[in-house]
């Protein structure tokens, strides 16, 4: 374990890697601010670029801009309201309650420090059981995989704060929207009423950007009186030691859970946010906070959505399974250097590897550095009159989803989710289980038509599989623990008429 | 061959003479063809195999041409919303697609008149560029080492699944094919890329699978599965032990992935040649040659006119194949 992070830190610290790391993580955290900006179209620009460079400095750079952009993503989930990737939807939740309420400075402090956190501890663990977590991917079949995605489900539901309906509502809703384009078996186009452009579904950024961020804005100019987004006074820019003592425990759980769930190739990475936040408002002594500006709903969500990230480079680099459209463009990028993405690499290009996974710890160090002063200035961003701040979101979000395919037609797209969004918003359904419900979708449906033509159409595969039947198990357990004071209050209520 | 070119030449070059005259402007656009940068539009996101294959060949191409190739990612539509843009381009030589089997053979048949340009009318055929065969993998557990008892053994198992990296892609479309020529029943079952389908394999939820080539080398490399044959007509320089179905005595049975440059349609003829050419220098080139195999791709190359036989005969066999996997379009 030491040899290999010494082995990593040797090539991570060379001052070509090290100028590499910190133009990445830079490049990053600026488009991850730039509000619908997203890395997988800065990541291809530069893509060529890397062709000139050794492998190591490639991947490297290309990772900085991709947790630099995460890190970003945080940035503006809390200070406007919008979510760059399914893991800042999270943080949207209650960051932004906490910038309404003038606590943005310690949102964006504890989310910092909860990332670096994640980010040294996740390091020494991928070094220490890196090669053991492999095989974490050989055990989980389809099977297993459609399991643990209905236990993400289940954790969809248990993210609302107000009605368990409506929020069960809004999670079969975003299934519904999951399956839109190209069914995963036949090939036949599903809701896409005759728009060709439909067929490869709908793109995360352009929903969300559309439901959450729009819908946001539409919102906050209806009523005068909350043009500026911060009404109450900023207190304080660091968090306060209560803050910090409700914090690290949810750091700690996050960080735990995004190590294990980011080594599943394939989407373990994007359940890992969300199964944090499930945790953190379980265990908490005061789940009514959740949703109105809890730090446990930040600073949990936020590590371990940056321990996931960091852990899915082993399925990346030993698998060549990408986890989303990021992590593809890193396959591309290591092919082009004549690198397949294979069990092998971990152990025929061991610079690489340890180097990569050490960089992102130093990389991870740098956007602290680069970040902490930062917190002030954001803040003072949440000071400029809204009428002025809102019609520069608005571009922003149109330029960042035209970029992701160049396409106008999903600005037309963005449009409607916003007016959805707004229409959702007056009925006080909750989007959170609706977006992240729309991002399991797929993964839900594939894995489960797999494991079936796997099992030859027989259900009963999901219950004889110990590790599905386990997580099923748990699902059921979830949802019961949700269900149960709902009907109990019904039933009360029922007995007080 | 010869000949009808340069008829077409003469023809060409009697309208551009016409257009000339009217238009004042005596300089012909070919002869100072390209006086500014290329377009070369890739129909699917970076970090594809078309876009490394377009990176690869881009910057020799620009020093062959004399000045930048830029490539354009233009995704979305399973590679026809690119292919579209380039169909509507102007014919003069500065838009050009990396052509694929996807939106140029498979797409056309599967969305029917939903693809809003017709593969054949609508473009100009440069130069074929690469090909990937696709390869039959079975799990290292499998007793078969040949195709025949490969064969004897789904006989023994019908509906035994197989992994495909998708759906209406050149590996399913082999595999289904493969069930019709030997008269075997499997069941494909899709998974999203092809290194899926090696963990899959590896892991042993699956044992066989029909993969194409860069993907297939790497899980026979890695030692996570055993190829039993190859679908191109020839052997592939990257798997040179491993017999190709016709070889074992089905000659039909060749089903493969490609990628080309074309241009819209009515483009000039000395412009498609000095690209063709500049293609085919580039192809020849041993530095690129070894680029394109290490990533799973044989250069092919050739005329314009072996481009354009060539993918009128993939677009009438794929028409067969999609039937065949029932993937023809349901809706109007």
């Amino acid at each position: 374990m030491i040899d290999n992070l010494l082995l990593g830190l040797s090539e991570a610290g060379t001052w070509m890697n090290l100028g590499f790391c910190f133009i990445g993580v830079m490049l990053g955290t600026v488009i991850g601010i730039l509000p619908g900006l997203g890395p997988v179209a800065t990541m291809s620009i530069l893509l060529p670029i890397t062709f000139g460079l050794p492998a190591p400095t490639a991947l490297i750079m290309l990772a900085g801009i991709y947790y630099g952009a995460q890190y970003g993503g945080s940035t503006t989930a809390i200070l406007v309201n919008l979510p760059g990737e399914a893991s800042s939807v999270i943080t949207a939740i209650d960051g932004y309650k906490m910038a309404l309420s003038g606590r943005a400075g310690a949102a964006l402090a504890i989310a910092a420090l909860g990332s670096f956190f994640a980010g040294t501890v996740s390091t020494m663990l991928i070094a220490a059981l890196g090669p053991l977590l492999t095989k974490l991917a050989q055990v989980f079949w389809p099977t297993e995989y459609f399991s643990l995605m209905v236990l993400g489900l289940v954790c969809c539901t248990i993210l609302a704060h107000g009605s368990v309906i409506k929020s069960i509502g809004m999670t079969f809703l975003g299934l519904a929207l999951g399956t839109v384009g190209s069914d995963v078996t036949s090939g036949y186009l599903r809701f896409t009423f005759g728009f060709i452009d439909l067929s490869d579904g709908l793109d995360f950024v352009t929903v969300a950007t559309g439901l959450f961020g729009i819908a946001e804005i539409l919102r906050n100019l209806e009523n005068p009186e909350r043009r500026s987004i911060v009404t109450q006074r900023i207190s304080r820019l660091w968090p306060s030691k209560t803050e910090f003592a409700q914090a690290w425990p949810a750091v700690v759980r996050g960080t735990a859970i995004g190590s294990i769930l980011g080594t599943l190739p394939g989407g373990g990475a994007t359940l890992s946010s969300f199964a944090s936040y499930t945790l953190e408002k379980k265990l908490s002594a005061h789940p009514e906070k959740f949703g109105k500006g809890a730090i446990e709903g930040v600073a949990g969500p936020e590590s371990a959505n940056n321990a996931g990230a960091q852990a899915a480079f082993i399925p990346l680099l030993s698998l060549g399974i990408p986890s989303n459209a990021v992590m593809a463009v890193m396959i591309g990028a290591l092919m082009i250097q004549g690198i397949a993405p294979g069990p092998m690499v971990m152990s025929q290009q061991p610079a690489l590897f340890w180097g990569l996974i050490v960089s992102m710890w130093i990389g991870n160090a740098m956007l602290l550095v680069i970040n902490l002063p930062m917190v002030g200035l954001w803040v003072r961003l949440l000071k400029v009159p809204y009428d002025l701040l809102y019609p520069v979101v608005l571009i922003f979000c149109c330029i960042g989803v035209y970029t992701i395919s160049n396409n106008t037609f999903f600005i037309i797209v963005m449009a409607c989710f916003a007016l959805g969004g707004y229409i959702l918003l007056k009925l006080e359904c909750e989007l959170a289980p609706l977006l992240l419900s729309f991002v399991l979708s797929p993964l839900i449906e594939e894995n489960l038509r797999r494991a079936l033509l796997l099992s030859r159409g027989d259900p009963m595969t999901f219950v004889t599989r110990p590790i599905s039947l386990g997580l099923l198990i748990a699902a059921v357990l979830l949802l019961a623990m949700v269900c149960l004071p709902y009907i109990n209050r019904t039933r009360e209520k029922a007995f007080a008429e | 061959m010869s000949h009808s070119i340069t008829r077409r030449t003469a023809v060409l070059g009697a309208v551009a003479i016409l257009s000339a005259g009217l238009s004042a402007a005596p300089v012909l656009a070919q002869d100072n063809y390209p006086s500014k940068p290329v377009n070369l539009v890739v129909p699917w996101a970076p970090g594809g195999s078309a876009d490394i294959l377009a990176r690869t060949i881009g910057d020799p191409l620009s020093a062959a041409l004399g000045q930048p190739v830029v490539i354009v990612n233009q995704p979305g539509a399973g590679g026809t919303t690119g292919s579209a843009m380039v169909a509507r381009s102007a014919p003069d030589g500065y838009t050009l697609l990396v052509s694929n089997i996807g939106s140029q053979a498979i797409a056309p048949h599967v969305y029917g008149k939903q693809i809003p340009y017709d593969a054949l009318k609508d473009f100009t055929p440069i130069a074929q560029l690469v090909q990937q065969p696709n390869v039959l993998l079975v799990g290292n557990a499998v007793k078969a080492k040949t195709v025949d008892e490969f064969v004897a053994w789904m006989k023994a198992n019908p509906g035994t699944p197989y992994a495909t990296p998708g759906v209406g892609n050149s590996p399913h479309l082999a595999g289904e094919y493969l069930k019709e020529v030997y008269g075997i029943d499997m069941t494909a079952v899709p998974y999203n890329s092809g290194g899926e389908v090696n963990n899959a394999l590896a892991s042993g939820q699956i044992e066989v699978a029909i993969s194409n080539m860069p993907e297939a080398i790497t899980a026979v490399r890695n030692g996570q599965a055993r190829a039993l044959a190859v679908s191109s007509k020839d052997r592939s320089e990257l798997m040179p032990d491993i017999p190709t179905f016709t070889e074992l005595g089905k000659p039909e049975l060749v089903v493969i992935s490609w990628q080309g440059v074309v241009g819209p349609a009515g483009m000039d003829t000395a412009i498609v040649d000095k690209l063709n050419a500049a293609v085919n220098k580039v192809l020849s080139d041993p530095e690129i040659r070894k680029r394109l195999l290490t990533n799973g791709a044989e250069p092919t190359g050739g005329t314009p006119a072996d481009s354009a036989a060539f993918m009128k005969d993939q677009y009438d066999h794929f028409a067969k194949l999609v039937k065949l996997a029932h993937l023809e379009p349901k809706q109007k």
